[in-house]
């Protein structure tokens, strides 16, 4: 409901605490699945952000004006505070989310014509999705998970449209190659 | 369209449509495809087992906390209304303000000491903000000022000695300054500024620090030109860059305000109209020509001015978000 979100954010902008609870009602599931990926699965991490995001939103909400929808500036925020508090943490979680030797990916390789079939597997691929960078796993969650279209993930990532186009599709890339490198270290064969 | 361009097209959106989350003319469009098309088929049920993944993946993320509690924390967290905006700016610099607890609260004047640690939170903060700024400023602005000033060196540098090379620089890079700035900051310059304002960090340090970099930007390039010019034609690099400097502040800053009072369109021309004001003389008939008086050259007064207009598009930037949330709600 938009509107009815709207006049909640017009709410919390005259210092209403109600209209914040409402707020906060809704979105706290959503964003606390986007968080907990996004700080590596880290729960009390999360629980704090998602907080920092509703601090930010009592303090801010006189800056909205309606130009993007109100999940899409909560989503922004919560993507600039993940990056903020993961450059704080020095974790480096996009360029080494995870150790691959630790993967265990449980790949049935030899049941499908190819790694990037395999898909099909989905309890595979969910551990394999903790292989990707959190630049990948963060476009296909806002995509699939939270269900916003190419624009409005442009306006959360800040980068235009067509980048999370193809961003979507190299997170497919990675996957594929993750899949490939995880069959051999588990003596498994691709065939083809 | 050919059939390859198509597919392509179709492959591109495969994502939204195998989720549902696009609009009802590209769903059509791609239904359409879809139906003759066997590859895009089998793509889409990649994606669409793919997205069944992901989501099962993240079915299992739900808090631990139970929402009374939650809200309870949350509530306990929330500054006074009243005070809202002042305490986002002091958690904006955390380390500053335990520094300030710290000294100030206690000996009533901040020592060596605070003022050492209030720099290097300063400091810290700053690279923070600028890089950030840095990236979401437009890449035309960057890629226009930095071609205005070369083209301007350029010209300057092919005309024979003495025939008003140095005005060409003199002319162009206080105006080179002023188009880029009044495409810097404000809703119809940055789509995302809404978004952007949402964080902790402040409207102002927002546009204090895009006009910072910008400024600094135009600058060194603009040195670097003046440099190339005199190495070439023989003269003073601080002598000329005395003629522009002053006035590339003082036209930076006026496009800066007239970009957030009106638009940038009106911002660039406003400097432009000003900025000709000085070239064009009536006194044997409508004529263009450049001359630098005494007035426009880099002086103490000259960037008062620009300070003073610096400080008025600062004082308003925040202003200017209250005033259209008050026009949103009534």
């Amino acid at each position: 409901m938009p509107a009815d979100e709207r006049a909640l954010l017009a709410r919390i902008a005259t210092g209403d605490q109600d209209a914040l609870k409402c707020l906060y009602a809704v979105y706290r599931p959503r964003l606390w699945s986007y968080l907990f990926r996004q700080l590596d699965h880290d729960a009390s991490g999360t629980e704090e952000l998602v907080q920092d995001v509703f601090l930010a939103v009592w303090r801010s909400a006189g800056t909205y004006r309606g130009d993007a929808q109100v999940a899409t500036w909560l989503f922004r925020i919560a993507h600039n505070l993940a990056a903020n508090a993961r450059r704080a943490h020095a974790r480096q979680v996009a360029s080494q989310p995870f150790d691959a030797d630790n993967g265990n990916v449980p790949v049935r390789g030899d049941a499908y014509d190819s790694p990037e079939d395999s898909v099909l597997d989905r309890l595979a691929l969910a551990q394999a999705l903790r292989l990707l960078s959190v630049k990948h796993r963060e476009v296909l969650d806002l995509a699939f998970v939270q269900g916003f279209d190419p624009g409005e993930i442009a306006q959360i990532l800040g980068i235009p449209a067509g980048t999370v186009k193809s961003r979507i599709s190299y997170a497919r890339q990675a996957l594929r190659t993750h899949m490939h490198h995880a069959l051999p270290q588990r003596g498994e064969h691709v065939e083809r | 369209m050919n059939a390859n361009d198509t597919c392509a097209h179709c492959r591109e959106s495969l994502p939204w449509y195998a989720v549902g989350t696009i609009n009802s003319v590209e769903r059509v469009s791609i239904s359409r495809h879809l139906a003759t098309c066997a590859d895009c088929s089998h793509e889409l049920t990649i994606w669409r087992a793919l997205a069944q993944s992901v989501q099962t993946a993240a079915s299992d993320a739900q808090p631990d906390l139970a929402f009374d509690v939650s809200w309870h924390q949350l509530r306990a967290a929330l500054p006074p209304f009243q005070a809202a905006r002042a305490v986002a700016m002091r958690e904006e610099t955390p380390a500053r303000a335990n520094v300030l607890e710290s000294f100030v609260g206690v000996q009533g004047a901040p020592s060596a000491r605070a003022r050492l640690g209030l720099t290097f939170a300063a400091a810290r903060h700053a690279s923070n903000v600028l890089p950030a700024q840095m990236r979401l400023l437009r890449p035309v602005v960057w890629v226009a000022s930095a071609l205005g000033i070369a083209l301007a060196a350029m010209y300057a540098g092919t005309l024979p000695r003495d025939t008003g090379e140095r005005d060409v620089l003199t002319f162009a890079l206080p105006l080179i300054g002023a188009a880029g700035m009044a495409f810097i900051y404000g809703p119809d310059n940055d789509p995302a500024l809404e978004l952007a304002l949402g964080t902790p960090t402040s409207a102002r340090t927002v546009l204090l620090s895009r006009f910072a970099l910008l400024f600094t930007y135009d600058a060194v390039l603009a040195i670097v030109a003046t440099a190339l010019l005199v190495l070439i034609r023989g003269g003073e690099v601080w002598g000329l860059a005395m003629l522009w400097l002053g006035p590339m502040a003082l036209l930076s800053t006026l496009g800066l305000v007239l970009s957030i009072f009106v638009n940038p369109v009106v911002a660039a021309g406003g400097a432009l109209v000003v900025w000709l004001s000085r070239a064009i003389r009536m006194d044997e008939g409508p004529s263009v020509h450049f001359t630098a008086t005494p007035l426009w050259h880099t002086t103490p007064q000259i960037l008062a001015l620009s300070l003073a207009l610096l400080a008025l598009a600062a004082f308003y930037a925040p202003r200017q978000e209250q005033l259209a949330r008050d026009d949103q709600l009534f």
